[in-house]
């Protein structure tokens, strides 16, 4: 079970980033977002900035996190760690933790980032903010100076919480992919030590029976698009959302949505955007029948333009947007592919 | 016989809920409140295992006294006891003290060959909790599960993971977390609203599960809500007008002008 140790909190120093690879062939741009995010804050602390990697054949992924800025890098390579794993990945972390003692430790919120924090929030009984959207360091006459402040959605009204862990440490936190912007520092060379991968299979309580078959995950690229037309609920149905791709596809644009579409199969989550979804940053964002709940909008804010297709006049998302067009979603988008199909005829 | 555990939440009815236009926060009083989606599927998950391979089901939920609504909708669906953890002491837990709270609950209850959770609870959404009971209990926790049978006192589990779909065995005891891509919820019987009624609920309080006022709720959560701010980033919200045929055409011109369209 485990129990509340008063730590001392001093102890803990430095910002740690979990560096998470991607189908064992990349490292995930998620992390090196967050790498370059916990820069800042490392310089802001005056601590050091930590890279944990896990992989197989992970010396060749050194390079690339090297460029992000780490002072240091902490990796493990063993033909076992090949995937995320939940029974072996948190093992290796907690060990880690328990020795060095990480005032920060971010993940990225992908499915291996959600279940490995939660866990490690659990053993060591400390605070996990999920699903980030801004990360800085705070002084408070109240809590101390130095902690970490996570703000993320409010689950209600167009509202931002700001959270704290001032009392346990580490002080957790996942980001979505897309959040922040990465960036390289030149001349950086981060000292890099191997430690040697320790788990007893023995230990293993899921066992496997048959070869996995490679699943292929539907892949859509909503961060990278440049015009993303996003459905809502005001399409109303799933034929009407179809329309989208009509659209997406003379434009040379994206299909995005908001849960609703999502909650009713109008399309995969791999095109949701918002809190649990993605963060984009195309040059034209049109929402068709959306209403613009924060869980949507905070993700969608870094766009160049906004438009916002919708019956309601006063629907949240006219206000962040540039262009308001009041009208029936689904009639204005069939007139608008009829519109530029004309166009591009000509 | 398997013995079974689901947890359930009550979270507010979103679509239902009203905003109060000056403050923009969610006005409590009005809300309806329904069982957490995700949490309905791990209801119907145990059910087919209870069809399957016979059981007994316990619906659990930490809330306020009026969580016990859920439980008696548990019961419409057949679920056998429902437990209702409450405290005022317990109010305003994070997700670890929750899940801390929930797992000595269990323990309290009992031994159980099977916890199911929903992943994720949409008032919260942290999709913590069942992770968090999984390391209370040092038990796997299995998600995206296609298919799943119950053998000689092991699971064995067809499930997506990563970008692998994978054949594996686990010893019971097990976690499982569910939502609706796992299954699909059916419609209460009529004939077991009776049991809405009739079945009794248990209450277990923080005098049941142990520990001391200042483990749990605001003062027991490691994380602190400092601050609740406003998000709004205007724009120049011009308006465009006319018949749908004109604002089309204006439309077009501003995505032209934008140099988003190039003909
Ligand atoms: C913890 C949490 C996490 C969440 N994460 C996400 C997330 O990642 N992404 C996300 O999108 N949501 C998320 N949500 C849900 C979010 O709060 C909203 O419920 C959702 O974004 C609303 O979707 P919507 O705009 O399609 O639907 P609604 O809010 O129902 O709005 C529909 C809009 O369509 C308009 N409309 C209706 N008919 C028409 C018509 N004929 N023509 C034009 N307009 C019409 C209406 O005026 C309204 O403005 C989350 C919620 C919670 C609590
Ligand atoms: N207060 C609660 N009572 C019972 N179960 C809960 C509670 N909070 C969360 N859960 C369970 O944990 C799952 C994930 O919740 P969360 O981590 O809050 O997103 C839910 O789907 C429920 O199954």
């Amino acid at each position: 079970m485990p129990h509340r140790i008063r730590q001392d909190i001093r102890q803990y120093k430095g910002v740690w980033v979990f560096i998470e690879i991607q189908d064992h062939v990349c490292v995930l741009d998620g992390a090196l977002e967050i790498l370059s995010k916990g820069r800042e804050l490392a310089d802001r602390l005056g601590e050091k900035l930590l890279a944990v990697m896990l992989g197989l054949d992970a010396e060749q992924y050194l390079p690339v996190v090297s460029r992000y800025g780490p002072d240091e890098i902490i990796y493990f390579s063993h033909p076992s760690l090949k995937h995320y794993n939940s029974e072996i990945f948190p093992e290796i972390l907690a060990d880690l933790i328990e020795r060095e003692k990480p005032s920060i430790f971010l993940f990225p919120s992908t499915e291996a980032g959600s279940d490995c924090a939660p866990r490690l929030a659990m053993r060591f009984f400390t605070g996990l903010t999920a699903h980030c959207i801004d990360l800085e360091i705070a002084d408070s006459e109240e809590y101390g100076n130095g902690i970490l402040s996570m703000k993320r959605p409010a689950f209600s009204g167009n509202m931002l919480a700001t959270i704290i862990c001032p009392y346990t440490r580490p002080q957790m936190a996942t980001v979505q992919p897309g959040v922040f912007s990465k960036r390289e520092i030149s001349g950086s060379s981060p000292v890099v030590m191997r430690r040697e991968y320790a788990y007893d299979p023995d230990k293993m309580r899921i066992v496997s029976l048959n070869p996995p078959l490679r699943w292929n995950k539907p892949h859509v690229q909503l961060e990278e698009a440049e015009i993303i037309f996003a459905g809502g609920r005001g399409l109303s149905s799933r034929v009407k959302f179809d329309r989208l791709f009509e659209l997406a596809e003379i434009m040379k644009g994206e299909v995005g949505a908001t849960r609703v579409p999502v909650f009713n199969s109008w399309c995969g989550k791999e095109r949701m955007i918002g809190q649990t979804g993605k963060t984009i940053k195309p040059k034209l964002y049109v929402g068709f029948g959306v209403s613009g709940q924060i869980q949507h909008t905070a993700s969608i804010v870094d766009s160049d333009v906004i438009v916002s297709v919708n019956i309601d006049q006063n629907a949240p998302l006219n206000e962040i947007s540039d262009y308001v067009i009041v009208e029936d979603a689904s009639v204005f988008l069939g007139k608008l592919i009829e519109r530029i199909k004309r166009d591009i005829v000509c | 016989m398997l013995k079974i555990i689901v947890c359930i939440k009550q979270v507010p009815h979103t679509d239902k809920a009203s905003i109060d236009p000056k403050k923009g926060t969610l006005i409590r009083d009005s809300v309806e409140r329904m069982i957490n989606p995700d949490d309905l599927n791990a209801i119907e998950m145990a059910l087919t295992l209870r069809e399957r391979f016979g059981g007994e089901i316990t619906c659990i939920t930490m809330g306020p006294p009026h969580a016990e609504d859920i439980l008696r909708e548990a019961f419409a669906y057949g679920v056998d006891r429902g437990v209702l953890i409450s405290d005022p002491c317990f109010a305003g837990s994070d997700s670890l003290i929750t899940s801390m709270v929930l797992s000595r609950a269990i323990v309290k209850l009992g031994t159980f060959n099977i916890i199911i959770t929903g992943v994720e609870a949409i008032d919260g959404n942290t999709g913590s909790v069942g992770y968090q009971i999984s390391e209370f209990f040092k038990l796997p926790l299995i998600t995206k599960i296609h298919k799943i049978d119950i053998l000689d006192g092991s699971a064995v589990i067809e499930r997506l993971y990563g970008h692998e779909y994978q054949q594996i065995r686990v010893d019971l005891p097990v976690l499982l977390s569910v939502n609706k891509e796992t299954n699909r919820v059916r419609i209460p019987a009529l004939a077991a609203i009776n049991a809405y009624f009739d079945n009794p609920i248990v209450t277990l309080t923080m005098a049941d599960i142990g520990g001391s006022e200042k483990e749990f709720g605001i003062k027991g959560s490691p994380t602190i809500v400092i601050n609740y701010e406003s998000f709004l980033q205007k724009r120049g919200q011009e308006r465009i007008s006319g018949s749908t045929q004109e604002k089309v055409e204006t439309f077009v011109k501003k995505l032209k002008k934008h140099n988003i369209l190039r003909y």
